[in-house]
């Protein structure tokens, strides 16, 4: 697997390149800002692009509007945005249209290098990684749309794990339960929010899609 | 001392002349009835009953007219117009059987005097310092006029005289001809009425409009008239019609005093009434319909001007006028869209309206001195506001940035040296803690979604992260950035407050004439609740209000934001 990394502090960047390589992942190259990244993403062609949501100039939301140019200028390179916000206003905004290939992490999440390159691989899958303390605040939320509100406690607990990136097996590692139980409680995941059963690929993006858009939408009209 | 400052009542005093004119008028009808009768059955009429037709309004409207300028002080304009009404009506009079020569002799003689008695009218209002040199010499060649009348002028031998059952034994009559008698007093009255207008044209300054304007009418009909004379003295029609002109003059000038003194006192009605409205600091000022007239104060200690409302106003506007002044200068001027009647109203306050004005300016000052302090409120708000925004983004740029990075290499040589390992995990989880403990810091009142995104965004962002369930209804309009932040600490303040499993938060901000922000929030303790105080600081600091009801179950917060 081939990454970039982009964060404004040279400590950060170099320790995360030196933290993957230890985990097997080669670095192909660093980036200080937004149009170093861009011009090194056109070069390389990474599988991943890990990008800090605050760089240079204004340090806002710099990685943000990188992060949706690499998807739409390169949409074979998969991004993870490093944030210092949990509101999760933000992981919308940028997960909302079309979470695939995507992921979205607290900065903090970086030296937990098993949750890092779990949630690199799936975004490599085309599939879409939710940092577990939004996940958390989203599930929170008691003001959410009917449809979630069917789901019963386990549904949620899977659903959020899914949201986090996890797969089935891991899903199965955290609820103690067997993968079997897992994938029994996901069908039913799927089918109260309405996701038809052909295309399993992208039914847990779209899973985790009405459970960002919350109240607005319902999985059933997403894409 | 209570009828001091007990109110004028101009509405009173303006029915009573109302009805004193309808008697004098009911009078006057009368006599001209029983003049016409005599007319019918006396040897010698007079030529017409037109000098009782003219002399009756002429003296009713200068009554009047003298009542008004007494009432405002103007001593020579009353004096003017009394002198103009006797001057002008006196000829006419001694054309009727009531007076008897050599008196109706006299009269006729003393006609020259309307003119320097109807320029004083507008010059009394400019005030008695005024001693000009022109008008003495209105007066002179006035008097001359007169001299030459009763010296030279024999109405008895004037063929074109309208009075010929007069005999005045004029001294000089038998020497001088009627003809070059009348010529010389035309002449004299002509240049008079030349003088004394120039001069009330120069007093326009200060007097009212009308009267000046009626004035200088009355001055040039009185000048042709006085020309006229010369040209048609065998027609005793055109004669007679020439002699009732300074009548019709005085008249004109009467009417136009009376006139702008109703005007000035409805002005100081609505000064009395704006007065009365701005005196009173807790009266709502929307209330008090604004005319053309508005007044403004002087702050104490030369801070500048305010208006009714406190509010800062340019120092020297077009059409003011010092109304009120106090030991250190103006204290009060008013300012209006016309200012012509304000002098009028302003130089004739009474106890009451001076008083009334001064506590009105105390209460504007008050006004003020509240607006200042809401500004300086909302200034060190916004400072706050500010700092803490910089702290964040430092937070965020510096420590935050430098805990990641001795994370990931408390990892990275973790990873290095197995032995150390166990320590320097219990060390990366410190650090954790130390990143999640700084998280919590920084994430304060004012979200950065809240300036990125808007408060719509920023309060649907709230209602999804919040333990308890939160309903959401209205705001459809931006609030601004400033009362958007003070809605949104509204909000978080209270759904905070919410103990879980109380029931439903209920959200609702409409608008009136403000921002009503009404915030339903179950089993909220309301006491001892400092949070809440900071948010009510931040809604007195945007001028507006928050207030707190407690029905035993839940809490009510209603905050509005002008």
């Amino acid at each position: 697997m081939k990454v970039v990394v982009a964060d404004d502090v040279m400590l950060v960047r170099s320790g995360l390149s030196r933290l993957l390589q230890d985990a097997g992942i080669d670095t192909a190259g660093e980036a200080a800002d937004a149009e170093a990244l861009l011009r090194l993403v056109a070069l390389e062609h990474p599988d991943v692009a890990i990008v800090d949501i605050r760089m240079p100039p204004t340090h806002t939301d710099e990685g943000l509007v990188a992060a949706r140019t690499i998807r739409e200028q390169h949409p074979a390179t998969a991004v993870v945005v490093l944030s210092q916000f949990v509101e999760p206003a933000y992981a919308q905004r940028l997960l909302a249209d079309q979470p695939g290939g995507l992921g979205y992490l607290l900065k903090e999440r970086v030296s937990d290098i098993a949750v890092l390159v779990d949630a690199l691989r799936r975004v490599c899958d085309d599939e879409c990684v939710i940092d577990p303390t939004i996940v958390s605040r989203l599930m929170q939320s008691r003001s959410k749309s009917s449809t979630l509100g069917m789901l019963t406690e386990r549904e949620r607990e899977v659903l959020a794990l899914m949201a986090e990136g996890r797969s089935n097996a891991g899903i199965a590692t955290a609820l103690f339960v067997s993968e079997r139980t897992v994938e029994a409680i996901c069908a039913q995941v799927f089918r109260k929010l309405g996701l038809e059963a052909s295309r399993d690929d992208n039914r847990r993006v779209l899973a985790v899609l009405s459970l960002l858009r919350g109240s607005q939408h319902d999985g059933g009209q997403a894409r | 001392m209570t009828d001091a400052v007990s109110r004028p009542r101009p509405v009173g005093v303006r029915w009573a002349t109302l009805v004193v004119v309808l008697l004098v008028a009911a009078g006057s009808a009368a006599v001209l009835a029983g003049e016409s009768g005599m007319d019918s059955s006396g040897a010698a009429a007079p030529p017409s009953s037109r000098p009782l037709v003219l002399i009756a309004p002429t003296v009713l409207v200068a009554a009047l007219a003298v009542v008004t300028t007494v009432r405002q002080d103007r001593v020579a304009s009353a004096a003017g117009l009394a002198v103009a009404c006797l001057a002008s009506c006196a000829p006419l009079w001694a054309s009727t059987r009531w007076v008897t020569p050599p008196w109706a002799g006299w009269f006729v003689c003393c006609q020259p005097f309307v003119v320097p008695a109807l320029a004083a009218v507008p010059a009394g209002w400019s005030g008695a310092s005024v001693r000009s040199r022109i008008r003495g010499a209105t007066w002179l060649f006035s008097l001359g006029a007169v001299v030459a009348l009763l010296l030279a002028y024999d109405p008895f031998r004037d063929v074109a005289c309208l009075f010929p059952c007069l005999s005045a034994g004029a001294p000089f009559a038998s020497r001088i001809s009627a003809s070059t008698v009348v010529a010389v007093v035309a002449l004299l009255v002509a240049a008079a009425s030349a003088l004394a207008a120039r001069e009330t044209v120069k007093a326009r300054r200060t007097a009212p409009v009308p009267v000046v304007g009626a004035t200088a009418t009355a001055l040039a009909i009185i000048g042709a008239a006085a020309g006229l004379v010369t040209v048609s003295r065998t027609d005793s029609g055109a004669r007679a019609a020439l002699q009732s002109a300074p009548a019709v003059a005085s008249l004109l000038v009467g009417l136009a005093v009376i006139a702008s003194g109703w005007r000035a006192d409805r002005v100081r009605t609505r000064l009395a009434r704006l007065v009365s409205a701005v005196e009173d600091p807790a009266r709502p000022l929307a209330a008090t319909g604004r005319t053309d007239l508005d007044l403004q104060f002087a702050l104490p200690g030369g801070r500048g001007w305010v208006d009714v409302d406190g509010r800062p106003v340019p120092a020297d506007p077009p059409g003011s006028l010092v109304a009120l002044d106090d030991d250190r200068g103006p204290a009060v001027r008013l300012v209006a869209s016309r200012p012509g009647h304000l002098l009028d109203a302003v130089t004739h306050l009474g106890p009451w309206e001076r008083t009334a004005l001064v506590s009105a300016r105390e209460a504007a000052t008050t006004r003020a001195h509240r607006a200042s302090v809401i500004e300086s409120q909302r200034r060190i708000v916004e400072l706050t506001d500010r700092e803490r925004r910089r702290i964040e983004g430092d937070l965020h740029d510096g420590a935050q940035q430098r805990l990641v990075s001795v994370k990931l290499h408390l990892r990275l040589a973790a990873g290095a040296d197995p032995e150390a390992a166990s320590a320097l995990g219990r060390a990366e989880a410190d650090v954790q803690a130390a990143l999640t403990a700084l998280r919590e810091l920084v994430h304060g009142q004012v979200p950065r979604l809240l300036e990125t995104e808007g408060v719509t965004t920023a309060l649907r962002d709230l209602e999804q992260s919040a333990p308890v369930r939160v309903v959401l209804e209205g705001l459809q309009e931006d609030p601004g950035a400033e009362s958007a932040v003070a809605i949104y600490a509204l909000v978080s303040a209270a759904i905070r407050r919410v103990p879980p499993d109380a029931g439903d938060v209920a959200v609702r901000i409409s608008r009136d004439d403000a921002f009503v922000t009404t915030v339903v929030a179950p089993g909220a303790d309301v006491t001892a609740w400092p949070e809440l105080t900071a948010v009510a600081d931040r809604f007195g600091a945007l001028g507006g209000s928050l207030s707190v009801h407690w029905d035993g179950s839940s809490a009510t917060i209603t905050g509005r934001l002008p």
